[in-house]
């Protein structure tokens, strides 16, 4: 599986600002990269996203220059980072920890680096000011670094990395810890934060709505190896893979042959059309629905691709309702979602048909 | 209750057993007589009066602050980059190195004291003085102030060092700015620890000592003279109340160090 072609289909992508050259990275013999290769364009806000232990803090980690790529080559703003310290490099992170001194106030954390960059002292308080408004945590410039919240110390931690205006500023999973609303929130002020300072953001997360909110391009990582680069419409819509379509977002897979240019033998279940690409007729493959692609009717339904079975399960969410649809000759129940409108709920054990057009289905080979 | 009633009977017999001889001491230090014997006479502060009068006890204990002030400092200096290198990196032969380092705990200090000698004076050639006490006490000294070190470094985040090197700060700057404020309860109490271990040893100082005494070599000779034994007694019973503060502050420090959340907290 190769992450180019599906780079390549994305729409704009901004002139590079990194460029990570086939990065391997062991630790003993556990290969945690294997072979990553990829760009990321200046001003874009783009998202690592795997599950937990696939390799995501790693890459960050040598992004950074904490840790050191085993082989590969990193390239950031025309410049080869090898023999750069972590130090030295127009990166700054936000950890996953936060990492906020213990022994020093928020300002001091906040001018921890500054100090650095010997800007005088009228320069330094102006930046702390400003960082301080950014995060809205003004007025908290000498309170004690315990004495924070988690929500509070995530915006010290942010203020720390953006204060030194970096060219890249990377973000290991910094929202997990905190709840979910104050997570949305933040949601929306790294965004507008990231769109007003025009600076390029890597961010970390096992979160795929967290991902689809934030990101002008995501890159599913798996097991060390990127499995698929794009848009969050690109991922949902043409996933390369089985992988990529049950990561993000629920998908209903069925087991089919390839029959034709734009059919698929389901066995039992018969025919079904759907567009196929590039797979020869006889390959065993996968035809992905998204369960909000799936319209249910009550009785028999019109022609076209229709399974018919019994409702097996509804549940009422408000402004929609969650489906499974138990239909003979397939092991798993469809999941099938449908927007509220006046018609009722369907009842348990109703007779019921799933329909979709042709265009909904997607043949994945296995 | 009768288990209850057993082991209090059975704990303050313990305590007396470990600090009735001890508290001895002052007892007699303050009874108006020249003997340590039962009945006691009436109570007197003039052996700690007299002690003020005694120019070698004065010299004895300059010797024996001077070489603990030293020796707290050497040691604690030498075993900073070695704690630091325990908790932060891995290499290979860690275990057997911290395992080699922590040797002088177990090893018996007449043995220890025997082979300095040997040293110093076969393989070195370097006559005894102060300087070879001292030289011996950051050898008995350093196990310890490494466990103290190292248990303070252990209770802090990693990322917190990580952060500041990606702050643009170097590896020494990380240390001053960061890693020193943080581990400065360590170092206080590492110092204090040191100071006391010095200034209480008397095996390795009684073998590696030239002309000149330390404190508790000094009283050790001066047994032999029953005139001098109340000023001994007085003596001891300030050292005591001395190392007994050191002691409980060293710990404070420290057990204030790895329970809080906060380790720059002193
Ligand atoms: N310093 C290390 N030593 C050994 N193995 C490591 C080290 N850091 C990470 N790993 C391993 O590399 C893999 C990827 O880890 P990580 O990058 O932290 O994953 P993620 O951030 O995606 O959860 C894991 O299997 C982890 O155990
Ligand atoms: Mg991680």
């Amino acid at each position: 599986m190769t992450a180019r072609p599906a780079e390549a289909a994305s729409t704009t992508t901004p002139a590079p600002l990194l460029r990570i050259e086939r990065i391997t990275k062991s630790f003993g013999n556990v290969d945690a990269l294997r072979d990553i290769d990829f760009t990321i364009g200046r001003g874009e806000f783009f998202s690592l996203l795997g599950a937990s232990g696939c390799g995501k803090t790693t890459l960050l980690r040598i992004l950074a220059g904490i840790e050191q790529p085993t082989t590969g080559r990193l390239v950031i703003d025309g410049q080869d980072m090898a023999g750069v310290p972590a130090n030295r490099r127009p990166t700054n992170m936000v950890f996953q920890s936060y990492a906020i001194f213990p022994h020093l106030n928020v300002e001091e954390n906040i001018g921890y680096g500054l100090k650095n960059l010997k800007l005088g002292k009228e320069e330094t308080a102006r930046r702390i000011e400003e960082a301080l408004a950014l995060v809205k945590l003004d007025g908290f410039a000498k309170r004690n670094s315990h004495a924070l919240s988690g929500g509070q110390r995530q915006r010290v931690a942010l203020a720390r990395a953006l204060v030194m205006r970096p060219k890249v500023l990377l973000l290991d999973e910094p929202l997990s810890a905190l709840d979910k609303k104050l997570r949305e929130e933040m949601q929306l002020e790294l965004r507008a934060m990231q769109r007003t300072l025009g600076i390029t953001f890597v961010f970390v997360t096992h979160d795929q709505e967290e991902a689809m909110t934030l990101s002008d391009r995501i890159a599913i990582v798996s097991a060390g190896r990127i499995l698929q680069i794009g848009s969050p419409q690109d991922l949902y819509e043409r996933p390369a893979g089985r992988e990529v379509a049950e990561f993000l977002g629920s998908m209903n897979l069925l087991p089919v042959t390839v029959s034709g240019p734009a059919s698929v033998d389901a066995g039992p279940l018969g025919p079904l059309s759907a567009p196929v690409k590039g797979l020869p007729d006889g390959t065993p493959a996968q035809l992905a629905l998204r369960p909000e692609r799936l319209s249910l009717v009550e009785g028999e339904g019109p022609a076209g691709n229709r399974l018919s079975g019994a409702v097996a399960e509804a549940v009422y969410l408000g402004d929609r309702i969650h489906y499974l649809v138990d239909i003979p000759g397939l092991a798993r129940p469809l999941r099938v979602v449908a927007p509220n409108s006046v018609a009722p709920v369907l009842a348990l054990g109703s007779p019921v048909a799933v329909t979709w057009p042709d265009e909904a289905g997607l043949v994945l080979g296995d | 209750m009768t288990g209850g009633w057993g082991f209090k009977t059975y704990a303050i017999l313990f305590i007396a057993f470990i600090y009735g001889p001890v508290l001895m001491l002052p007892l007699f230090s303050v009874n108006d007589s020249n003997f340590a014997t039962f009945p006691l006479a009436g109570f007197t502060l003039r052996h700690y009066a007299d002690l003020w009068t005694q120019r070698p006890i004065l010299e004895a204990l300059g010797n024996s602050v001077r070489i603990a002030a030293g020796v707290s400092v050497l040691a604690t200096v030498v075993a900073m980059p070695a704690a630091i290198a325990v908790t932060r990196f891995r290499f290979a032969g860690k275990a057997p190195a911290l395992a080699f380092m922590m040797l002088p705990l177990v090893v018996p200090s007449i043995v220890m004291a025997v082979a300095l000698l040997v040293i110093v004076l076969r393989f070195l050639g370097i006559p005894l003085s102060l300087w070879t006490v001292a030289a011996g006490h950051v050898v008995v000294c350093l196990p310890f102030c490494l466990s103290v070190l190292v248990s303070r470094l252990e209770g802090f985040d990693a990322s917190l060092e990580e952060a500041s090197r990606d702050l643009g700060c170097a590896p020494m700057q990380t240390f001053w700015r960061l890693t020193f404020p943080l581990a400065l309860p360590g170092i206080i109490s590492s110092l204090l620890l040191g100071f006391i271990i010095s200034f209480d040893e008397f095996v390795i100082a009684f073998f590696l000592t030239g002309t000149e005494n330390t404190l508790p070599v000094y009283l050790y000779s001066q047994l032999r003279f029953p005139n001098s034994l109340p000023g001994t007694l007085a003596l001891g019973s300030l050292i005591l109340i001395a190392s007994t503060l050191l002691v409980v502050l060293a710990e404070v420090i420290r057990r204030r160090g790895v329970t809080s959340d906060n380790p720059g907290d002193i």
